[in-house]
Protein backbone atom coordinates (compact mmCIF):
# COMPACT_ATOMS: atom_id res chain seq x y z
CA UNK A 1 0.00 0.00 0.00
CA UNK A 2 1.37 2.94 -0.93
CA UNK A 3 1.25 7.00 0.10
CA UNK A 4 -1.51 8.52 -2.07
CA UNK A 5 -1.37 11.96 -1.58
CA UNK A 6 0.88 14.24 0.55
CA UNK A 7 0.89 17.81 1.46
CA UNK A 8 2.69 20.60 2.92
CA UNK A 9 2.16 23.63 4.71
CA UNK A 10 4.92 26.03 6.01
CA UNK A 11 7.75 23.85 5.73
CA UNK A 12 11.10 25.11 4.88
CA UNK A 13 10.94 26.80 1.35
CA UNK A 14 7.47 25.44 1.20
CA UNK A 15 4.07 27.78 1.99
CA UNK A 16 1.74 25.39 0.59
CA UNK A 17 2.43 22.07 -1.66
CA UNK A 18 0.37 19.23 -2.79
CA UNK A 19 0.94 15.94 -4.16
CA UNK A 20 -1.95 14.19 -5.47
CA UNK A 21 -2.34 10.51 -6.85
CA UNK A 22 1.30 9.42 -6.17
CA UNK A 23 2.42 5.89 -7.47
CA UNK A 24 5.40 3.79 -7.02
CA UNK A 25 7.69 5.71 -8.40
CA UNK A 26 7.53 9.67 -8.50
CA UNK A 27 9.62 12.02 -9.96
CA UNK A 28 9.91 15.74 -8.56
CA UNK A 29 10.96 18.07 -11.82
CA UNK A 30 11.58 21.80 -11.42
CA UNK A 31 13.65 24.67 -11.39
CA UNK A 32 15.87 25.85 -8.72
CA UNK A 33 14.78 26.69 -6.15
CA UNK A 34 11.30 25.44 -6.78
CA UNK A 35 11.13 23.20 -3.57
CA UNK A 36 12.04 19.87 -4.63
CA UNK A 37 14.70 18.87 -1.87
CA UNK A 38 12.48 20.64 0.57
CA UNK A 39 9.73 18.00 -0.30
CA UNK A 40 11.74 14.93 0.15
CA UNK A 41 13.02 16.53 3.48
CA UNK A 42 9.19 16.51 4.50
CA UNK A 43 8.27 13.26 3.46
CA UNK A 44 11.40 12.15 5.64
CA UNK A 45 9.91 13.73 8.50
CA UNK A 46 6.55 12.37 8.57
CA UNK A 47 8.24 8.80 7.50
CA UNK A 48 9.55 8.97 11.02
CA UNK A 49 8.50 11.86 12.85
CA UNK A 50 9.04 10.34 16.37
CA UNK A 51 12.39 10.23 15.11
CA UNK A 52 14.62 12.89 15.72
CA UNK A 53 16.84 11.65 12.81
CA UNK A 54 14.88 13.50 9.97
CA UNK A 55 15.77 16.49 12.23
CA UNK A 56 19.85 15.70 12.34
CA UNK A 57 19.88 14.65 8.48
CA UNK A 58 18.39 18.38 7.62
CA UNK A 59 21.19 20.05 9.92
CA UNK A 60 23.35 17.95 8.47
CA UNK A 61 22.68 18.19 4.21
CA UNK A 62 21.71 22.29 5.08
CA UNK A 63 25.26 22.47 6.95
CA UNK A 64 23.52 23.76 10.12
CA UNK A 65 25.46 21.59 12.81
CA UNK A 66 26.09 24.17 14.48
CA UNK A 67 22.41 25.16 14.53
CA UNK A 68 22.28 28.82 15.49
CA UNK A 69 18.38 29.16 14.44
CA UNK A 70 17.51 26.61 16.84
CA UNK A 71 14.57 25.04 14.58
CA UNK A 72 13.33 28.33 13.12
CA UNK A 73 15.18 27.08 9.43
CA UNK A 74 12.11 24.23 9.90
CA UNK A 75 9.38 26.96 9.65
CA UNK A 76 8.77 28.89 5.90
CA UNK A 77 10.16 32.14 5.97
CA UNK A 78 12.11 31.24 9.03
CA UNK A 79 9.15 32.61 10.41
CA UNK A 80 8.33 30.13 13.90
CA UNK A 81 5.06 31.61 14.99
CA UNK A 82 3.59 29.37 11.58
CA UNK A 83 2.05 25.84 12.41
CA UNK A 84 4.15 23.73 10.13
CA UNK A 85 1.46 20.68 8.90
CA UNK A 86 2.38 17.40 7.02
CA UNK A 87 -0.58 15.35 5.49
CA UNK A 88 -0.21 11.95 4.59
CA UNK A 89 -2.73 10.03 2.94
CA UNK A 90 -2.82 6.53 2.56
CA UNK A 91 -5.60 4.67 0.34
CA UNK A 92 -6.00 0.88 0.83
CA UNK A 93 -7.00 -2.10 -1.33
CA UNK A 94 -10.78 -0.53 -0.63
CA UNK A 95 -10.31 2.71 -1.53
CA UNK A 96 -10.79 4.54 1.75
CA UNK A 97 -8.14 6.71 2.87
CA UNK A 98 -6.14 7.16 5.84
CA UNK A 99 -4.63 10.57 7.12
CA UNK A 100 -1.37 10.70 9.16
CA UNK A 101 -1.16 14.09 10.24
CA UNK A 102 1.52 15.82 12.05
CA UNK A 103 1.55 19.50 13.27
CA UNK A 104 4.55 21.72 14.50
CA UNK A 105 4.74 24.61 16.30
CA UNK A 106 7.70 26.39 18.06
CA UNK A 107 7.56 26.47 22.44
CA UNK A 108 9.81 29.39 23.47
CA UNK A 109 11.31 28.57 26.50
CA UNK A 110 12.96 30.73 29.05
CA UNK A 111 14.92 28.81 31.35
CA UNK A 112 15.29 30.19 35.21
CA UNK A 113 18.57 30.90 36.52
CA UNK A 114 20.45 28.13 36.47
CA UNK A 115 23.54 28.99 38.23
CA UNK A 116 25.54 31.52 40.12
CA UNK A 117 29.08 31.83 38.53
CA UNK A 118 30.39 34.45 40.81
CA UNK A 119 29.26 32.43 43.88
CA UNK A 120 32.56 32.70 45.75
CA UNK A 121 33.14 36.54 45.05
CA UNK A 122 31.69 39.55 46.81
CA UNK A 123 29.51 40.91 44.54
CA UNK A 124 26.99 38.26 43.05
CA UNK A 125 25.72 37.75 39.44
CA UNK A 126 23.34 35.53 38.66
CA UNK A 127 23.45 34.35 34.94
CA UNK A 128 20.65 32.54 32.47
CA UNK A 129 21.04 30.08 29.90
CA UNK A 130 20.01 31.76 26.86
CA UNK A 131 16.30 31.61 25.56
CA UNK A 132 15.92 27.96 23.68
CA UNK A 133 13.07 26.80 21.85
CA UNK A 134 11.37 23.42 21.75
CA UNK A 135 9.77 21.79 18.54
CA UNK A 136 6.22 20.86 19.80
CA UNK A 137 4.60 18.11 17.17
CA UNK A 138 1.33 16.94 17.36
CA UNK A 139 0.74 13.69 15.13
CA UNK A 140 -2.78 12.28 14.73
CA UNK A 141 -3.83 9.04 12.57
CA UNK A 142 -6.57 7.47 12.36
CA UNK A 143 -5.53 4.19 14.72
CA UNK A 144 -4.88 7.02 17.62
CA UNK A 145 -7.30 7.55 20.10
CA UNK A 146 -5.61 10.86 21.22
CA UNK A 147 -2.83 12.94 19.42
CA UNK A 148 0.77 11.86 20.03
CA UNK A 149 2.54 14.40 21.53
CA UNK A 150 6.23 14.97 20.56
CA UNK A 151 8.94 17.75 21.70
CA UNK A 152 12.24 18.16 20.57
CA UNK A 153 14.68 20.42 21.83
CA UNK A 154 18.50 21.57 22.46
CA UNK A 155 21.05 20.44 25.58
CA UNK A 156 24.58 21.26 26.08
CA UNK A 157 24.42 24.96 24.40
CA UNK A 158 22.21 23.65 21.29
CA UNK A 159 24.61 20.80 20.06
CA UNK A 160 22.69 18.00 21.54
CA UNK A 161 19.15 17.27 20.32
CA UNK A 162 16.73 15.94 23.05
CA UNK A 163 13.56 14.46 22.28
CA UNK A 164 10.62 13.34 24.57
CA UNK A 165 7.24 11.99 23.06
CA UNK A 166 4.36 10.94 24.80
CA UNK A 167 4.46 7.08 23.36
CA UNK A 168 4.65 4.65 25.89
CA UNK A 169 3.46 1.54 23.97
CA UNK A 170 4.46 -0.03 20.43
CA UNK A 171 0.49 -0.07 19.77
CA UNK A 172 0.90 3.84 20.36
CA UNK A 173 3.93 3.76 17.97
CA UNK A 174 1.93 1.84 15.45
CA UNK A 175 -0.57 4.58 15.45
CA UNK A 176 2.06 6.72 13.83
CA UNK A 177 1.43 3.75 10.64
CA UNK A 178 -1.06 3.13 8.61
CA UNK A 179 -4.00 0.22 9.29
CA UNK A 180 -2.50 -2.88 8.17
CA UNK A 181 0.76 -1.64 6.86
CA UNK A 182 4.45 -1.27 7.61
CA UNK A 183 4.69 1.73 5.50
CA UNK A 184 6.61 4.40 7.78
CA UNK A 185 8.71 2.34 9.93
CA UNK A 186 11.83 2.66 7.12
CA UNK A 187 12.79 5.35 5.23
CA UNK A 188 15.99 6.49 3.34
CA UNK A 189 17.40 9.79 2.00
CA UNK A 190 19.96 9.84 -0.59
CA UNK A 191 21.72 12.45 -1.33
CA UNK A 192 24.33 12.94 -4.14
CA UNK A 193 27.16 12.07 -2.06
CA UNK A 194 27.82 8.24 -1.66
CA UNK A 195 28.60 7.47 2.30
CA UNK A 196 30.50 4.19 1.56
CA UNK A 197 30.34 3.17 5.41
CA UNK A 198 26.36 3.54 5.75
CA UNK A 199 26.58 1.77 1.84
CA UNK A 200 28.67 -1.03 3.71
CA UNK A 201 26.18 -1.52 6.38
CA UNK A 202 22.98 -1.96 4.59
CA UNK A 203 24.73 -4.51 2.63
CA UNK A 204 25.98 -6.48 5.48
CA UNK A 205 22.20 -6.22 6.94
CA UNK A 206 20.94 -7.32 3.55
CA UNK A 207 23.13 -10.41 3.49
CA UNK A 208 22.40 -11.24 7.31
CA UNK A 209 18.99 -11.20 6.39
CA UNK A 210 19.16 -13.17 3.46
CA UNK A 211 17.90 -10.67 0.88
CA UNK A 212 20.64 -9.72 -0.84
CA UNK A 213 19.73 -12.20 -3.88
CA UNK A 214 17.51 -9.57 -5.52
CA UNK A 215 19.64 -6.73 -5.48
CA UNK A 216 22.71 -8.84 -7.36
CA UNK A 217 20.00 -9.57 -9.96
CA UNK A 218 19.65 -5.34 -10.38
CA UNK A 219 23.39 -5.12 -10.20
CA UNK A 220 23.50 -7.33 -13.19
CA UNK A 221 21.21 -4.96 -15.26
CA UNK A 222 24.38 -2.33 -15.50
CA UNK A 223 27.03 -5.04 -15.60
CA UNK A 224 26.48 -8.82 -16.07
CA UNK A 225 29.73 -9.82 -14.82
CA UNK A 226 28.79 -9.12 -11.56
CA UNK A 227 28.41 -12.59 -9.55
CA UNK A 228 29.02 -11.58 -6.03
CA UNK A 229 28.90 -8.43 -3.69
CA UNK A 230 30.87 -8.82 -0.83
CA UNK A 231 32.28 -6.69 2.24
CA UNK A 232 35.81 -6.73 3.93
CA UNK A 233 35.99 -6.80 8.23
CA UNK A 234 37.05 -3.15 7.59
CA UNK A 235 33.59 -2.60 5.48
CA UNK A 236 35.41 -2.55 2.04
CA UNK A 237 32.73 -2.88 -0.53
CA UNK A 238 33.96 -5.71 -3.24
CA UNK A 239 32.27 -6.69 -6.73
CA UNK A 240 33.40 -10.65 -8.02
CA UNK A 241 34.05 -10.25 -11.88
CA UNK A 242 33.75 -13.82 -12.26
CA UNK A 243 36.60 -15.98 -13.15
CA UNK A 244 38.03 -13.48 -15.62
CA UNK A 245 39.47 -11.15 -12.80
CA UNK A 246 41.82 -12.91 -10.09
CA UNK A 247 40.97 -10.94 -7.42
CA UNK A 248 37.82 -8.72 -5.72
CA UNK A 249 37.18 -5.16 -6.97
CA UNK A 250 36.66 -2.68 -4.80
CA UNK A 251 33.58 -0.55 -5.50
CA UNK A 252 35.40 2.75 -5.62
CA UNK A 253 37.03 1.29 -8.62
CA UNK A 254 33.94 0.60 -10.55
CA UNK A 255 32.34 3.45 -13.20
CA UNK A 256 30.77 6.27 -11.12
CA UNK A 257 27.06 4.44 -12.52
CA UNK A 258 27.85 1.06 -10.81
CA UNK A 259 28.48 3.08 -7.29
CA UNK A 260 25.12 5.31 -7.80
CA UNK A 261 23.24 1.86 -8.56
CA UNK A 262 24.44 0.32 -6.09
CA UNK A 263 24.19 2.80 -3.19
CA UNK A 264 20.10 3.55 -4.54
CA UNK A 265 19.68 -0.30 -4.90
CA UNK A 266 20.68 -0.66 -1.83
CA UNK A 267 18.81 1.74 0.11
CA UNK A 268 15.28 0.44 -1.48
CA UNK A 269 16.10 -2.99 -0.67
CA UNK A 270 17.47 -2.08 2.95
CA UNK A 271 13.79 -0.05 2.79
CA UNK A 272 11.42 -3.00 1.96
CA UNK A 273 7.57 -2.00 2.68
CA UNK A 274 9.01 1.88 3.22
CA UNK A 275 9.72 5.10 1.52
CA UNK A 276 13.27 5.80 -0.62
CA UNK A 277 14.25 9.42 -1.39
CA UNK A 278 17.04 10.56 -3.67
CA UNK A 279 18.21 14.18 -4.05
CA UNK A 280 19.08 14.66 -7.95
CA UNK A 281 19.02 11.47 -8.88
CA UNK A 282 21.11 11.65 -12.52
CA UNK A 283 24.09 13.46 -10.75
CA UNK A 284 27.08 12.92 -12.00
CA UNK A 285 25.99 10.12 -14.15
CA UNK A 286 26.48 9.49 -17.62
CA UNK A 287 24.06 9.28 -20.02
CA UNK A 288 24.58 6.05 -21.10
CA UNK A 289 24.14 4.86 -17.55
CA UNK A 290 20.82 6.04 -17.21
CA UNK A 291 18.41 3.84 -18.67
CA UNK A 292 19.90 1.24 -16.76
CA UNK A 293 19.52 3.21 -13.44
CA UNK A 294 15.74 3.91 -14.42
CA UNK A 295 15.06 0.00 -14.97
CA UNK A 296 17.12 -0.79 -11.57
CA UNK A 297 15.09 1.43 -9.92
CA UNK A 298 11.84 0.19 -11.53
CA UNK A 299 12.37 -3.17 -11.44
CA UNK A 300 13.65 -2.70 -7.34
CA UNK A 301 10.62 -0.66 -5.76
CA UNK A 302 8.95 -3.09 -7.08
CA UNK A 303 10.67 -6.48 -6.05
CA UNK A 304 11.19 -4.66 -2.44
CA UNK A 305 7.83 -3.50 -2.50
CA UNK A 306 9.25 0.07 -1.68
CA UNK A 307 8.07 3.98 -2.76
CA UNK A 308 10.59 6.28 -4.32
CA UNK A 309 10.62 10.04 -4.44
CA UNK A 310 13.34 11.13 -6.68
CA UNK A 311 14.36 14.87 -7.31
CA UNK A 312 15.91 15.84 -11.19
CA UNK A 313 16.38 19.07 -13.07
CA UNK A 314 17.79 16.71 -16.09
CA UNK A 315 15.54 16.43 -19.47
CA UNK A 316 17.42 13.51 -20.59
CA UNK A 317 17.02 11.87 -17.12
CA UNK A 318 13.28 11.84 -18.19
CA UNK A 319 13.72 11.40 -21.41
CA UNK A 320 16.11 8.22 -20.84
CA UNK A 321 13.31 7.10 -18.42
CA UNK A 322 10.54 7.22 -20.86
CA UNK A 323 12.55 5.75 -23.18
CA UNK A 324 12.67 2.44 -20.98
CA UNK A 325 9.24 3.03 -20.45
CA UNK A 326 8.62 2.72 -24.35
CA UNK A 327 10.19 -0.69 -24.68
CA UNK A 328 7.23 -3.12 -24.67
CA UNK A 329 8.91 -5.66 -22.23
CA UNK A 330 9.15 -2.61 -19.60
CA UNK A 331 5.25 -1.77 -20.37
CA UNK A 332 3.89 -3.20 -17.24
CA UNK A 333 6.25 -0.38 -15.04
CA UNK A 334 4.06 2.04 -17.35
CA UNK A 335 1.79 2.96 -14.27
CA UNK A 336 4.61 2.72 -11.34
CA UNK A 337 5.73 6.34 -12.44
CA UNK A 338 4.39 9.67 -12.69
CA UNK A 339 6.44 13.32 -12.70
CA UNK A 340 5.59 15.91 -11.04
CA UNK A 341 6.57 19.96 -12.28
CA UNK A 342 6.86 21.90 -9.11
CA UNK A 343 5.81 25.78 -10.03
CA UNK A 344 6.62 28.76 -8.10
CA UNK A 345 3.80 30.79 -8.48
CA UNK A 346 2.11 33.82 -6.88
CA UNK A 347 1.94 34.37 -3.40
CA UNK A 348 5.16 31.84 -2.59
CA UNK A 349 3.06 28.70 -3.51
CA UNK A 350 4.25 26.33 -5.16
CA UNK A 351 2.07 24.33 -7.49
CA UNK A 352 2.56 20.77 -8.49
CA UNK A 353 1.66 19.27 -12.20
CA UNK A 354 1.46 15.58 -12.65
CA UNK A 355 2.62 13.55 -15.32
CA UNK A 356 1.65 10.09 -16.53
CA UNK A 357 3.78 8.06 -18.54
CA UNK A 358 1.63 8.70 -21.80
CA UNK A 359 1.67 12.70 -21.09
CA UNK A 360 5.53 12.54 -20.06
CA UNK A 361 6.24 10.68 -23.58
CA UNK A 362 3.99 13.23 -25.26
CA UNK A 363 5.55 16.04 -23.69
CA UNK A 364 9.38 14.80 -24.31
CA UNK A 365 8.22 14.17 -27.95
CA UNK A 366 7.12 16.82 -28.69
CA UNK A 367 9.28 20.22 -27.08
CA UNK A 368 7.00 20.46 -24.28
CA UNK A 369 9.15 21.84 -21.49
CA UNK A 370 8.20 20.06 -18.47
CA UNK A 371 11.06 21.24 -15.88
CA UNK A 372 9.30 24.84 -16.53
CA UNK B 1 1.79 39.17 -11.31
CA UNK B 2 3.89 36.35 -12.58
CA UNK B 3 4.44 35.87 -16.24
CA UNK B 4 1.23 34.20 -18.69
CA UNK B 5 1.60 31.34 -20.22
CA UNK B 6 -0.58 30.78 -23.73
CA UNK B 7 -0.84 27.63 -25.54
CA UNK B 8 -1.52 27.26 -29.33
CA UNK B 9 -2.52 23.96 -30.29
CA UNK B 10 -2.83 23.38 -34.26
CA UNK B 11 -2.91 20.14 -36.05
CA UNK B 12 -0.32 20.43 -38.71
CA UNK B 13 3.54 21.75 -39.14
CA UNK B 14 1.87 24.38 -41.68
CA UNK B 15 -1.37 25.11 -39.58
CA UNK B 16 1.76 25.96 -36.70
CA UNK B 17 3.82 28.55 -39.51
CA UNK B 18 1.65 30.17 -40.18
CA UNK B 19 0.22 30.95 -37.04
CA UNK B 20 3.68 31.24 -35.91
CA UNK B 21 3.93 33.99 -38.59
CA UNK B 22 0.74 35.97 -37.44
CA UNK B 23 1.91 35.86 -33.94
CA UNK B 24 5.48 37.48 -34.77
CA UNK B 25 3.20 40.56 -36.46
CA UNK B 26 0.77 40.79 -33.93
CA UNK B 27 3.32 40.93 -30.63
CA UNK B 28 7.00 41.33 -30.43
CA UNK B 29 8.42 38.37 -29.59
CA UNK B 30 11.55 36.92 -29.02
CA UNK B 31 12.49 32.93 -29.11
CA UNK B 32 12.66 31.27 -25.98
CA UNK B 33 16.13 31.17 -25.10
CA UNK B 34 16.13 28.09 -22.60
CA UNK B 35 13.84 26.03 -24.90
CA UNK B 36 14.95 24.76 -28.36
CA UNK B 37 12.39 24.77 -30.96
CA UNK B 38 11.59 20.85 -32.01
CA UNK B 39 10.98 20.10 -35.57
CA UNK B 40 10.98 16.37 -35.98
CA UNK B 41 8.41 15.17 -38.90
CA UNK B 42 4.82 16.37 -38.31
CA UNK B 43 5.78 17.72 -34.52
CA UNK B 44 6.76 21.42 -34.53
CA UNK B 45 6.75 23.69 -31.21
CA UNK B 46 8.09 26.52 -30.54
CA UNK B 47 8.21 28.96 -27.74
CA UNK B 48 8.08 32.38 -27.72
CA UNK B 49 8.56 35.19 -25.12
CA UNK B 50 6.46 38.44 -25.34
CA UNK B 51 8.96 41.57 -25.08
CA UNK B 52 7.25 43.66 -23.25
CA UNK B 53 5.41 41.53 -20.62
CA UNK B 54 7.00 38.30 -20.72
CA UNK B 55 4.62 35.94 -21.51
CA UNK B 56 4.93 32.65 -22.90
CA UNK B 57 3.45 31.70 -25.90
CA UNK B 58 3.01 27.78 -26.99
CA UNK B 59 2.74 27.30 -30.74
CA UNK B 60 2.53 23.19 -31.04
CA UNK B 61 1.55 20.95 -33.67
CA UNK B 62 -0.67 17.70 -32.17
CA UNK B 63 -1.39 16.08 -35.22
CA UNK B 64 -4.87 15.24 -36.13
CA UNK B 65 -7.72 16.66 -33.91
CA UNK B 66 -8.71 13.21 -32.37
CA UNK B 67 -4.79 13.74 -29.86
CA UNK B 68 -6.55 16.79 -28.53
CA UNK B 69 -7.05 16.19 -24.47
CA UNK B 70 -5.34 14.37 -21.93
CA UNK B 71 -1.96 14.26 -23.65
CA UNK B 72 -1.82 18.37 -23.33
CA UNK B 73 -3.64 18.48 -19.95
CA UNK B 74 -0.50 19.56 -17.59
CA UNK B 75 0.30 22.51 -20.29
CA UNK B 76 -3.79 23.52 -20.05
CA UNK B 77 -3.66 23.70 -16.51
CA UNK B 78 -0.73 25.45 -16.06
CA UNK B 79 -2.02 27.99 -18.76
CA UNK B 80 -5.09 28.41 -17.03
CA UNK B 81 -3.52 28.67 -13.76
CA UNK B 82 -0.81 31.59 -14.83
CA UNK B 83 -3.81 33.67 -16.24
CA UNK B 84 -3.59 32.44 -19.75
CA UNK B 85 -5.30 30.97 -22.11
CA UNK B 86 -5.17 27.75 -24.33
CA UNK B 87 -6.12 28.40 -28.40
CA UNK B 88 -7.30 25.77 -30.46
CA UNK B 89 -6.97 26.76 -33.96
CA UNK B 90 -7.68 23.27 -36.02
CA UNK B 91 -9.83 22.69 -39.17
CA UNK B 92 -13.76 23.29 -39.17
CA UNK B 93 -13.89 20.05 -41.91
CA UNK B 94 -17.75 19.68 -42.68
CA UNK B 95 -19.47 20.33 -39.83
CA UNK B 96 -17.90 23.96 -37.74
CA UNK B 97 -20.02 23.88 -34.72
CA UNK B 98 -19.89 19.66 -34.27
CA UNK B 99 -16.22 20.20 -34.16
CA UNK B 100 -16.38 22.77 -32.09
CA UNK B 101 -18.53 20.94 -29.40
CA UNK B 102 -16.28 18.15 -29.52
CA UNK B 103 -12.75 19.97 -29.45
CA UNK B 104 -14.67 21.97 -26.23
CA UNK B 105 -15.44 18.70 -24.79
CA UNK B 106 -12.07 17.23 -25.19
CA UNK B 107 -10.83 19.61 -22.90
CA UNK B 108 -13.27 20.91 -21.15
CA UNK B 109 -11.54 19.27 -17.90
CA UNK B 110 -8.62 21.34 -17.97
CA UNK B 111 -10.26 24.35 -19.56
CA UNK B 112 -14.00 24.71 -19.78
CA UNK B 113 -13.81 27.87 -21.84
CA UNK B 114 -10.74 27.58 -24.45
CA UNK B 115 -10.64 30.07 -27.23
CA UNK B 116 -11.93 28.08 -30.95
CA UNK B 117 -10.83 29.08 -33.72
CA UNK B 118 -11.64 26.67 -37.04
CA UNK B 119 -10.16 27.08 -40.69
CA UNK B 120 -11.26 28.43 -43.01
CA UNK B 121 -13.02 31.08 -41.21
CA UNK B 122 -16.03 31.24 -38.68
CA UNK B 123 -18.34 29.15 -39.15
CA UNK B 124 -17.52 27.98 -42.50
CA UNK B 125 -16.71 24.33 -43.30
CA UNK B 126 -13.29 24.02 -44.61
CA UNK B 127 -9.22 23.57 -43.68
CA UNK B 128 -6.06 25.60 -43.61
CA UNK B 129 -5.31 25.01 -47.61
CA UNK B 130 -9.20 26.97 -48.03
CA UNK B 131 -7.83 29.56 -46.61
CA UNK B 132 -4.42 29.69 -47.86
CA UNK B 133 -5.86 29.64 -51.52
CA UNK B 134 -7.27 33.26 -50.73
CA UNK B 135 -4.29 34.47 -49.32
CA UNK B 136 -1.98 33.58 -52.76
CA UNK B 137 -0.31 36.68 -53.21
CA UNK B 138 -2.44 37.97 -56.05
CA UNK B 139 0.68 38.61 -58.59
CA UNK B 140 0.83 34.83 -58.89
CA UNK B 141 -2.83 33.82 -59.33
CA UNK B 142 -2.42 33.06 -62.88
CA UNK B 143 -0.07 29.87 -61.34
CA UNK B 144 -3.49 28.56 -59.92
CA UNK B 145 -5.20 28.95 -63.08
CA UNK B 146 -2.78 26.89 -64.64
CA UNK B 147 -3.12 24.45 -61.75
CA UNK B 148 -6.99 24.80 -62.72
CA UNK B 149 -5.79 23.39 -66.13
CA UNK B 150 -3.77 20.81 -65.04
CA UNK B 151 -6.41 19.45 -62.79
CA UNK B 152 -9.01 19.75 -65.18
CA UNK B 153 -6.76 17.43 -67.78
CA UNK B 154 -6.26 15.02 -64.89
CA UNK B 155 -10.37 15.06 -64.47
CA UNK B 156 -10.81 14.36 -68.27
CA UNK B 157 -9.14 10.72 -67.96
CA UNK B 158 -10.20 9.96 -65.08
CA UNK B 159 -13.85 10.75 -66.63
CA UNK B 160 -12.59 8.56 -70.03
CA UNK B 161 -11.75 5.07 -67.92
CA UNK B 162 -8.30 6.20 -66.48
CA UNK B 163 -9.81 5.89 -63.01
CA UNK B 164 -6.63 4.99 -61.21
CA UNK B 165 -5.46 8.55 -61.16
CA UNK B 166 -5.46 10.69 -58.14
CA UNK B 167 -6.47 14.31 -58.48
CA UNK B 168 -4.76 16.53 -56.67
CA UNK B 169 -6.05 17.55 -53.11
CA UNK B 170 -5.94 21.23 -52.22
CA UNK B 171 -2.70 20.45 -50.33
CA UNK B 172 -1.00 19.52 -52.75
CA UNK B 173 -2.00 22.77 -54.77
CA UNK B 174 -0.52 24.48 -52.27
CA UNK B 175 2.57 22.68 -51.58
CA UNK B 176 3.20 22.95 -55.26
CA UNK B 177 2.60 26.86 -55.79
CA UNK B 178 5.43 27.47 -53.49
CA UNK B 179 7.75 24.55 -54.81
CA UNK B 180 7.41 26.68 -58.26
CA UNK B 181 8.61 29.34 -56.95
CA UNK B 182 12.02 30.89 -57.10
CA UNK B 183 13.23 30.30 -53.54
CA UNK B 184 16.77 30.57 -52.55
CA UNK B 185 18.95 30.09 -50.10
CA UNK B 186 17.47 29.13 -46.59
CA UNK B 187 13.98 29.12 -47.75
CA UNK B 188 15.04 26.81 -50.23
CA UNK B 189 16.32 24.22 -48.28
CA UNK B 190 13.11 24.83 -45.85
CA UNK B 191 10.37 24.06 -48.65
CA UNK B 192 12.68 21.51 -50.46
CA UNK B 193 14.87 20.17 -47.61
CA UNK B 194 12.95 20.36 -44.35
CA UNK B 195 9.39 19.38 -45.38
CA UNK B 196 7.89 21.53 -47.77
CA UNK B 197 7.79 24.95 -45.48
CA UNK B 198 5.69 27.22 -46.93
CA UNK B 199 7.78 30.44 -46.08
CA UNK B 200 4.61 32.59 -44.58
CA UNK B 201 6.36 35.18 -43.64
CA UNK B 202 7.45 35.72 -47.65
CA UNK B 203 5.36 38.40 -48.83
CA UNK B 204 5.96 38.21 -52.20
CA UNK B 205 4.20 34.18 -52.07
CA UNK B 206 1.59 35.30 -49.34
CA UNK B 207 -0.40 38.23 -48.90
CA UNK B 208 -1.15 37.95 -44.75
CA UNK B 209 -3.32 40.86 -44.92
CA UNK B 210 -5.83 39.73 -47.54
CA UNK B 211 -9.50 40.23 -45.88
CA UNK B 212 -9.98 36.43 -45.95
CA UNK B 213 -7.36 36.06 -43.14
CA UNK B 214 -8.46 38.60 -41.06
CA UNK B 215 -10.77 36.80 -38.80
CA UNK B 216 -7.68 34.77 -37.83
CA UNK B 217 -5.59 37.58 -36.97
CA UNK B 218 -8.67 39.15 -34.81
CA UNK B 219 -8.81 36.17 -33.34
CA UNK B 220 -5.18 35.51 -32.49
CA UNK B 221 -4.67 39.20 -31.13
CA UNK B 222 -7.98 39.06 -28.65
CA UNK B 223 -6.82 36.27 -26.81
CA UNK B 224 -3.20 36.46 -26.54
CA UNK B 225 -3.59 39.39 -23.71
Amino acid sequence: MLMDSFEVENFRSLKHLKLEKLTRVNLLVGKNNSGKTSVLEALFAISGIEDANWLSIIEKERGLINNEFDFRYIFYGFDSTLSVVLSAIHRDEKGESHTLRASMGIRKRLYAKEHDTTIHSRSSVLTRKPEANVLLISVVSPTTVKPIEISMGRDNNGHDLFIKTSIKSDKELAGLRFPGSSRYMVSEILTTNIDRLTLGQKLEDLKFNKIDAPLLDIMKIIDIRIEDISLSTSGQIYLDLGANFRTLLPLNLMGEGVQRLLDIAAAVAHSSGGIVLIDEIDNGLHYSALRILWKGILQAAREYDVQVFATTHSAEALRHLTWVLDNEENADYRNDVAAYTLIRADGDMVRTYRYDYEQLDYALDHGVEVRN
Amino acid sequence: MANKQFNIYVEGTDDHDLVLVIVKQLRATVPNPNIKITREGQIVTTYLIVEDTADTILISSIGGWANLGKKQSVSIQQARDSGGKTLIVFDADEAPAQRAAILKEQIATDEPAPALFLFPSPNQPGELEDLLLQVVQPAHQAIMTCYDGYEQCLQQLVNNGQDYYNTPSKKRRIYDYVNVMPLEGAEWDRHHKKGGQKIFENPSLWNLNAPAIQPLRDFLNQHLS
